[in-house]
Parts: C-alpha cells; sequence; structure tokens
C-alpha cells in the first residue's frame, strides 16, 4: 500500500509539472547592442523588464502567436529582458500581474481587451510600474492602452473578397462573438458592400477559439451557400476553414482571407491576401515612449496610417483580381489612410481621435 | 431542397461521430461501475497520437495505431489508480483530464513547433466512403460517403448492444456495475472487467480524437477536442448508459450543431447562442425526466475491495 501512494504522489507531481512546464517562460535577450538609447528623462533598455500576459496559446498561428512574436522581436532588437505566461484565464489575471510586479518588471503588456479590468484594479497599487493594455480603451497615470481600427483593414480586405468573388457572395467566419471580433466584422461587410454594390456577405461563428471541427463545417456549408471567398478569424478554427477549402481543392475557385498575420504560408493554393495587424511596430510605439520618457496614460488609436493594420500580399492568387481592381484597392487603402472615408467606416472611435465625417 | 437536407444530414453524421465514439466508451465503463471523466483528455491525447503517427509514418492507419495505444495507456492508468489504489474516480479522471492538455501542447511543440507559426499537415484518412454503396441516392451521402470513423462508429454501437445485453460476458459486466459484490459472490473477476472496460473506454475516446485530427482535419491544433469528451459524457447519461440510446443522443447534439450551424448563416441577426443551448436544454429535460423515475443508472465510481473469506 505503501509502495502504491508514493507511485500516486510521484504522478500527481509528474502531472504538475507537466502544467507548469507549458505555462510559460522568460527569454532572457541577449544585450549585445544595449545601450543605443538616449539619456535623460527616459528608462535606459538595460533597466527595462517587460512582461508579457496572454489568455491563448503562443503556438495558436495567429493572435497570441504574434503577441509573443512582437515581444520576442522588439526584444532581440533593443536587447531588454522579457518574460511572459500563456493560457491565463480569467480568474487568474490579476494573480499573474502582481506577481510580475513583484518580481520587479516595469512594464506589464496585457495582450487583448479582455485584461483591461485586471489591469485597472492592480494599476493603482505598483504606481512605478507601467501597464499596456493592447486593444485596450482604459487609461491611468500608469497604464496607456492601444485600440486597433479593426475596421480599416477589414474594409480593404472586404474590398479585395469582393473584387474576387465571381459567384456574388463571400463569407466570414469569426471564433466567438466578441466586439473586437464584430469590428472586423463590421469593416468587412462595409468594405465588400463600398466595392461592389449588392454583394452577398454571409457570416458565422464557431463560437469556440479552437473547435476546428465546426469551423470546417460552416466553411463547407458557406461554399454549399456558393460563397467563393472565405475570411477566418477564427483563430485555431482556421486549420478546419483551411482544411474545407483543402477538400474543395484548387480547381474549385475558391479563396480565403487569413487574419491577424501573413497566412500565405499554410495554405498557398488559397490565400488571396490576410487582414494584418503589425503587432511589432504596435508595441514598439509603446516602448519607445518609455524609453524616451514621454509614456503618458492614453489610449493611442492603430490604424492603416500608422502602419500597424494593413493587408497582405497576394501572393500566388494575384490573377484573382484585375490590375484595374488592384488599383481600386489600393486607392482604398490611400483614402482610408488620408481619412478620406471615414464615413463609410462601420465602427465609431470618436473618442479615441477618429472622427466618422 | 433535397441537397440541403442531404449535406445537413451528413455533417450531423460527421458532427455527432467524435462524440459517439466518446460516448461509447463512456457505456463500457459506466457499465462496469467506473466513473471515466477523463473522455476529454483522452479525445484531445487521440488527436495528437494520430497527427504524431501519421507524420512518421506517412500511413493513418499508423496515427490510428497510436492514438489507441495511448488511449490504452491513460485507461490503464486510471485503472491502476481507481481500480488498485482506491482513488476517487472523479479527481484521478480530473486529473488525467489536466494532465492531457499539458501534455499534448508540450509534446506537439516539442515535436513541430520549432517556431510559433508553423502548422503541421500529415495525411489523413480518405473520406471517400465505400464504393458503390456511396452512390445510393440520399443514404449513400449521409452513410456511406464518410470517413472510417463513422463505420467504425455504427459497428461499435451494433457491437457493443449485442455484448452487453446478448452475451455471457456482457451480462457479467453490466452486473459489475448493478452490484459489485453479488458479481464477485458469483466468482466474476470484478477488478479485472473493470480494468478491462476502462482500458476500452479510454481506448474509444482516444479513437474519436483521432477522428477529430486525421479524420477531420489533417492536423493538430491545442485543446483541438474543444469539449467533445464532456458532451460525450452528457450523450452518456442522456442516453441512460445503454449504446442506442448513446447513439440517438450522439445524433442529435450533433443535429443540434449542424442546425445552428447553418441558422447563423441563414438568420445573421439571430443570437447563435440560442441555437447551441438547445441539445444542453433537452439533456437537463431529459436528466430530470428520467432521474423522477429513480433510475440513476449503474453506481459507478466505488472501489471495489473483496471481503475477507
Amino acid at each position: 500500500m505503501k509502495l502504491r501512494k508514493v507511485l500516486a504522489l510521484m504522478l500527481a507531481l509528474v502531472m504538475a509539472l507537466s502544467l507548469a512546464a507549458c505555462s510559460g517562460g522568460a527569454d532572457k535577450a541577449d544585450s549585445g547592442d544595449a545601450g543605443t538609447t538616449d539619456e535623460g528623462s527616459g528608462m535606459k533598455v538595460e533597466d527595462l523588464k517587460v512582461a508579457l500576459i496572454l489568455n491563448g496559446s503562443i503556438t495558436d498561428g495567429s493572435w497570441n502567436a504574434n503577441g509573443y512574436n512582437a515581444l520576442k522581436a522588439n526584444a532581440d532588437e533593443l536587447g531588454f529582458e522579457m518574460a511572459y505566461v500563456e493560457n491565463v484565464q480569467e480568474a487568474d489575471m490579476e494573480a499573474n500581474i502582481r506577481d510580475f510586479c513583484e518580481n520587479g518588471y516595469n512594464l506589464i503588456i496585457g495582450h487583448g481587451g479582455q485584461f483591461e479590468d485586471p489591469i485597472m484594479n492592480v494599476a493603482p497599487n505598483y504606481p512605478d510600474v507601467k501597464f499596456f493594455v493592447y486593444n485596450g480603451t482604459v487609461c491611468a497615470d500608469n497604464v496607456c492602452s492601444e485600440k486597433n481600427s479593426a475596421d480599416e483593414n477589414a474594409f480593404i480586405t472586404g474590398a479585395i473578397a469582393a473584387y474576387a468573388s465571381e459567384t456574388g457572395v463571400i463569407g466570414w467566419i469569426g471564433a466567438v462573438e466578441v466586439p473586437t471580433t464584430a469590428e472586423v466584422f463590421d469593416g468587412y461587410k462595409a468594405g465588400a458592400e463600398y466595392a461592389v454594390p449588392g454583394i452577398e456577405v454571409l457570416s458565422a461563428y464557431v463560437g469556440s477559439y479552437n473547435d476546428t471541427a465546426k469551423a470546417k463545417e460552416l466553411a463547407l456549408t458557406m461554399i454549399e451557400q456558393n460563397a467563393d471567398v472565405i475570411q477566418s478569424n477564427a483563430n485555431q478554427g482556421t486549420a478546419g476553414i483551411i482544411e474545407a477549402a483543402n477538400e474543395k481543392g484548387a480547381d474549385s475557385g475558391l479563396k480565403l482571407i487569413g487574419n491577424t498575420s501573413d497566412q500565405y504560408k499554410d495554405a498557398p493554393e488559397f490565400m488571396l491576401t490576410s487582414c494584418t495587424i503589425n503587432f511589432a511596430q504596435a508595441y514598439r510605439v509603446v516602448i519607445d515612449n518609455i524609453l524616451n520618457g514621454e509614456f503618458k496614460g492614453e489610449v493611442i488609436l492603430n490604424g492603416v496610417a500608422n502602419g500597424v493594420m494593413g493587408y497582405a500580399d497576394y501572393h500566388d492568387q494575384a490573377d484573382a483580381l484585375t490590375d484595374e481592381e488592384k488599383a481600386a484597392v489600393e486607392q482604398i487603402a490611400q483614402d482610408i489612410t488620408d481619412g478620406k472615408l471615414n464615413s463609410l467606416l462601420p465602427c465609431d472611435y470618436s473618442e479615441f481621435g477618429r472622427s466618422n465625417e | 431542397m433535397l441537397s440541403t437536407a442531404v449535406s445537413f444530414l451528413a455533417q450531423t453524421v460527421r458532427l455527432s461521430c467524435p462524440i459517439l465514439l466518446a460516448s461509447l466508451g463512456g457505456v463500457y465503463a459506466s457499465r462496469s461501475g467506473v466513473l471515466n471523466i477523463s473522455l476529454e483528455g483522452c479525445v484531445l491525447t487521440g488527436s495528437l497520437a494520430g497527427v504524431i503517427g501519421s507524420y512518421y509514418t506517412g500511413s493513418p492507419f499508423m496515427g490510428l495505431f497510436l492514438g489507441i495505444l495511448c488511449g490504452a495507456l491513460l485507461g490503464l492508468v486510471h485503472g491502476f489508480f481507481t481500480l488498485t489504489c482506491g482513488g476517487n474516480h472523479a479527481v484521478i479522471g480530473t486529473g488525467i483530464n489536466i494532465f492531457c492538455t499539458g501534455i499534448t501542447a508540450y509534446t506537439f511543440r516539442a515535436i513541430f513547433a520549432s517556431s510559433t507559426t508553423t502548422t503541421v499537415k500529415v495525411k489523413g484518412f480518405s473520406n471517400a466512403g465505400i464504393p458503390v454503396l456511396r452512390n445510393i441516392p440520399v443514404i449513400g451521402p449521409i452513410i456511406f460517403k464518410q470517413n472510417i470513423f463513422v463505420f467504425i462508429a455504427i459497428f461499435m454501437v451494433i457491437f457493443t448492444y449485442i455484448y452487453l445485453y446478448k452475451t455471457m460476458a456482457g451480462l457479467n459486466h453490466v452486473s459489475c456495475g448493478e452490484n459489485s459484490h453479488a458479481a464477485d459472490s458469483l466468482g466474476i473477476k470484478v477488478v479485472k472487467i473493470r480494468y478491462i472496460a476502462t482500458i476500452v473506454s479510454s481506448v474509444m475516446a482516444a479513437i474519436g480524437g483521432v477522428a477529430l485530427s486525421i479524420g477531420n482535419i489533417n492536423t493538430f491544433v491545442e485543446d483541438m477536442s474543444a469539449g467533445k469528451g464532456w458532451i460525450a459524457l452528457a450523450a452518456l447519461s442522456f442516453g441512460r448508459w445503454n449504446p442506442i440510446g448513446v447513439a440517438l443522443a450522439s445524433i442529435l447534439f450533433g443535429l443540434a450543431d449542424a442546425f445552428q450551424l447553418r441558422m447563423q448563416i441563414a438568420m445573421t441577426d439571430a443570437p447563435y447562442q440560442y441555437f447551441q443551448m438547445i441539445p444542453y436544454i433537452v439533456t437537463i429535460i431529459v436528466l430530470i425526466w428520467t432521474g423522477r423515475k429513480g433510475n440513476l443508472g449503474p453506481k459507478t465510481g466505488e472501489f471495489f475491495e473483496k471481503e475477507a473469506k
């Protein structure tokens, strides 16, 4: 009986360790090129310790992977110390934030709007620590946010989808109906209707971030209803949507639009473009502000204009659009940059400085 | 109209299949008196094992084999801690679920994800179906133009039914879940039957997982089981621990899912969450209804120790 208890204890230990092993890690970037920052009211780059908190897995190939890669890219380039923790559930967010504060991290990044409340709750207790909510709308003395104007580049990819469609039906699949995802759809639909009036836009949510089977069935259903271009904002479900396309075959004329990063590599035969967010650039804005002593409690609106929101290259699918259509897409992108299409953009970001006129 | 109905039902079969496989596993465990709530973890592990097996050998059948092997291993672990050590079934099952979440993510990254943006494509099972039979109108595309897992599921429903209700071994199996000490007094080897039942149940759930990965999207993503193992547990009690009942319950869950997917596309403004709730509401109603009759199913979770002679 004693042996059994020891065995049971050992298994419990192994389980606990396996959980801990995949919950996070710290990367110490080599500080070879450190010391390149300005002196003054800012902070020396070697004093900067940045912690990133993610609510999903860094291998999801989209949102969380990009957050991790963005910080990693900046850490490698500038040479500051970084750490991250992934798969943090709502209930554990505050504890993780406090943990990093206690351990001497001076910039805490919450990667997503869901970190707003936990960060606002913790921030007053650590006035010397800076907090940054990515895709949030909160600010305080030591808290800043960046809000993505998600409708801007979705407007462009919607237009691309509409131009590329031969059936007059396009689709859009989201993971879970949260405001930031809904904004992407609104932009996509508005862009499609702006480019090709009367186009039919199908939409659906998987209802989960990782249910690949359901995502695949949704895509198959849309294809059955004649959709020939589908944009995915379905996180891990994108793998299911790509497989639906594979099943239909490359000669079906089907096109997919990826999200967040250029997803061309995942489906070269189908990927028309991707609705991209340049996370490294977005992070750099805040990090530069801290290093230069220009950090203030504000909400920065990212858009096509500041290079954060964009769309990817057509790669192998360049023939899906005529030269005139490509020129029209570029014109739309230019007009959005110049603010000329603001009246058509569906989301109201007036409180962050984008007028809708 | 007919073609829409056919593709809707084919979709229902595809969505039900992994749930049914895992749920049938649950039948074996529950009927022998074991509460196996580690089905979710087994589904997830099966998904990854399928991809790994297919990746290294190039054969999806080796993926299926590796899935079965991993399922058996998890079943053995569950059996050891509950049946030999006398651990609480719910606690051990939860432990295995948590362990599987961690170990699959870790293993997947260790093997495939050297960078955070790779996706791995492996050879999967064909869903071309059975020649000739698949050309039968209506029935063909719904039942026969499917992949191997649908046939495994159909076969296992029939097999399980005959085994449990028409064979001596099945009767012994069921008696362990009804009254283990009475069964023991008749010379039935309760612990041995429970070990086998637990292993079979985890293997079935793992096959359901293989169906999700190389039977469907030919790749693995973390947490791709997405609650299928839990729905299988709901289907298990909804189906009254009976293979036919479990099959009907799984089909109902698949049907509700296929329905809500279509309703979302058809009715843009309707909140899809309401459609997703349907099977769960039905489950609660059925459980209340059947619970009133005092039939709470097999006695699961007890620790069997032979009485001293």
